[in-house]
């Protein structure tokens, strides 16, 4: 045997190899990936969502150093009132979310209250923690804790490390990167689909699971690290990357003015513009202030300014100018959430979060397709996956019109619409007619919760709501529009699995 | 600003235009095209850092280059008609094996998370940089070797060998994380 037959057969041993481990990873980890990228893909507007879950909420665009004290003095005086003074945040407003809001949380007790302000800084109604909390938290942790947390980080591991994996077992992946045949083989359909949407998404691939994977197990390695790098002392490490803290002492004494604090800030940096305010230990000799603001030209979402009892600034975070390490760090989020451009990023976002969605999809409906073609068909996991492909938009837009309308907990409608969903599976019907009726089924809900939002809040001032009705209607038609292709017969689209 | 970030989006879409140049092409003239596209990428992303900065634009144009991408895929979409399925020959796949399917699991999970840590914790303790970094890039590590472990682990086809890796893996990164402490007698 000739080398060059041997290496080309060693060579395609490996390949085959590969791919054979990265169909094994993949099908073993991807319900809870498309879980964790389906929620992702909605979190990236949870802004968005946030003014049109709450559109009747006062639109504030700015709010000077006068306004952000008279708002600190009135949510201590709540927060005294419910004796419940220890820390309070006031969110400020920004282009992306002109809201004006004041929060305080006592550790103790559990005390807490959110509310909002209007532009002069009076309260004026407290803030419902609805549906877009319940779904930024669901891709935070499933609402699981840190077990939950440390869940969705290892989804970013093996993510990305099907990214690794997919791009070594396609030899071919970018010598075909502009073939998109669809219709023909099923086989060669998703395949196409899977690997066009994954190489020109890879750097996008790269860049959510390895911040993903980061700030989900963050939590978990830098205790270890800290463990072992401090001897256990992990308040040094803290001290190391978040600065100083909030120390112990009660005694009392004033809250630090706001103006000197904003003052000291801007001859740092001129450009920021602060995003939020935050004490701890409110009011006694040992409580910390910290402004985050944030720089239009710096990739960090915002930078940190630390204050002492008496509102001196002592410690800058660094995240915009400071060591490799910090700005790495306060790379992770925006890169992660795609909040370093306004609204078009976050669009851009939406589309390459729809692509990752399926790509996880085809992935498996490959191996399904595969697996007919050697005459060993698996319906019932055919089924199985397009239950759990479209119970997600079910799922959540059921919780969303429940908790709109009549005001349910979103977390256990939204489990209880997926296990609904997938007990549809049990059913015999074929693939390809459970997903084109559950295609239906989004459909109708999307519209349903467009019309009914609309409705309720047709007298409400935040424009945004019309947006993001108009954009659910806009997917309402999309998946009409998929039905009615399917329907005619144009293609041979969808015998198996999501399409 | 507006127009540079403008001339991004146009210098994006030629980037990929010679891409699909280069990949339509047969010839010599495949590689002339190649080296065009990548010259029109670096092209965006400096477009991009007039626009907005080094920091946002660099991002700004690779997300930019993704979807441009995606266009210009939909843009060579071909419909073929439908085929009736047959049984047809497709790679092999490996035969799963319970017990190896149990060991590949340990060494892609804990074991590769052990090794991962070791890599870690070696950057953050030893790592010729300031404090805050080595604790950063250590921490990033975690996933990113983690990641390499479990694919290796899944794709080699010898268990052995990618145990006898992974272990290695670990041995070297708490060892270059605790020998230099054992040396100096902190240990």
């Amino acid at each position: 045997m000739s080398r060059i037959t041997q290496n080309q057969e060693a060579g395609s041993s490996f390949v085959r190899s590969m791919l054979a481990g990265h169909s094994a990873l993949g099908i073993a980890f991807a319900a809870l990936i498309l879980l964790v990228c389906f929620s992702g893909t909605v979190a990236v507007f949870h802004e968005e969502l946030l003014r049109w879950e709450e559109p009747d909420a006062p639109l504030v665009t700015n709010a000077d150093d006068v306004v952000i004290q008279r708002t600190l003095d009135h949510i201590v005086a709540k927060a005294r009132e419910d004796q419940a003074l220890h820390e309070v945040t006031l969110r400020l407003p920004r282009a992306e979310l002109p809201r004006l809001s004041a929060e305080y949380h006592d550790h103790d007790s559990g005390k807490e209250a959110h509310w909002y302000a209007d532009a002069d800084g009076n309260l004026t109604r407290p803030q419902v923690e609805g549906w877009t909390e319940f779904m930024r938290r669901h891709h935070y942790s499933f609402h699981g804790g840190s077990w939950g947390i440390y869940l969705v980080g290892i989804s970013g591991v093996a993510l990305l490390s099907l990214v690794m994996s997919g791009i070594i077992s396609h030899p071919r992946i970018f010598r075909d990167a502009f073939s998109l045949r669809l219709g023909g083989s099923r086989r060669l359909q998703e395949a196409d689909i899977h690997n066009r949407l994954s190489v020109w998404g890879l750097p996008f691939h790269i860049a959510i699971s390895l911040s993903g994977a980061f700030l989900g197990l963050a939590g978990l390695v830098t205790l270890v690290l800290a463990y072992a790098a401090y001897n256990g002392d992990t308040e040094k490490a803290i001290l190391a990357v978040l600065g100083p803290q909030a120390t112990e002492d009660e005694r009392p004494a004033p809250i630090p003015a706001v103006a000197p604090m904003l003052a000291q800030m801007w001859e740092r940096a001129p450009d920021a513009r602060p995003v939020f305010l935050h004490i701890d230990h409110v009011g006694t000799a040992g409580q910390m202030a910290m402004i985050a603001a944030h720089d239009p030209h710096q990739l960090a979402y915002t930078d940190r300014y630390r204050f002492d009892a008496a509102g001196k600034l002592i410690w800058v975070g660094g995240y915009d100018k400071g060591t490799v390490g910090m700005q790495t760090l306060a790379a992770m989020q925006p890169l992660h959430f795609g909040s370093f451009g306004g609204l078009p990023v976050k669009l851009a976002y939406g589309v390459l979060g729809i692509a990752i969605c399926l790509v996880t999809s085809t992935g498996i409906t490959i191996w399904l397709a595969r697996r007919r073609d050697r005459g060993n068909p698996a319906p019932h996991w055919e089924r199985v996956w397009a239950a759990i492909f479209w119970g997600q938009p079910i799922a959540f837009t059921v919780s969303a019109l429940t908790a709109l309308a009549a005001g349910w907990p979103p977390i256990p409608v939204f489990w209880a619409s997926t296990l609904a969903v997938l007990a549809l599976a049990a059913l015999r019907w074929e693939a390809a007619l459970l997903s084109f009726r559950l295609r239906l089924v989004t459909a109708l809900l999307l519209v349903l919760l467009a019309v009914s939002h609309g409705l309720r809040w047709q007298g409400a001032g935040d424009p945004m709501m019309w947006w993001i009705d108009g954009a659910l209607l806009l997917a309402a038609g999309a998946i009409g529009l998929t039905l009615a292709w399917q329907w005619k017969g144009g293609t041979a689209l969808a015998q198996t699995g999501r399409a | 600003m507006t127009w540079m970030a403008g001339l991004g989006f146009v210098l994006s879409a030629a980037a990929l235009a010679g891409f699909r140049l280069a990949w339509a092409r047969q010839d010599q003239a495949r590689w002339a095209a190649l080296a065009l596209g990548i010259a029109l990428v670096l092209a965006t992303l400096w477009a991009w850092s007039m626009a907005a900065g080094a920091e946002v634009g660099i991002p700004l144009g690779i997300t930019c280059l993704c979807l441009a991408g995606y266009l210009f895929v939909g843009a060579n979409m071909e419909i073929r008609p439908a085929r009736a399925r047959r049984v047809t020959a497709t790679p092999e796949e490996r035969k799963p094996k319970f017990g190896r399917g149990v060991v590949r699991f340990i060494l892609a999970g804990p074991l590769g998370a052990v090794a991962s840590i070791g890599i870690g914790i070696a950057v953050a303790m030893q790592a010729p940089m300031v404090e805050q970094t080595r604790l950063v890039i250590g921490a990033t590590l975690v996933p990113l070797v983690w990641a390499g472990c479990m694919a290796w682990t899944l794709c080699d086809g010898r268990v052995i060998r990618s145990a006898m890796v992974l272990s290695g893996t670990a041995i070297a990164g708490y060892a270059v994380a605790l020998l230099p402490l054992l040396f100096k007698g902190t240990v």
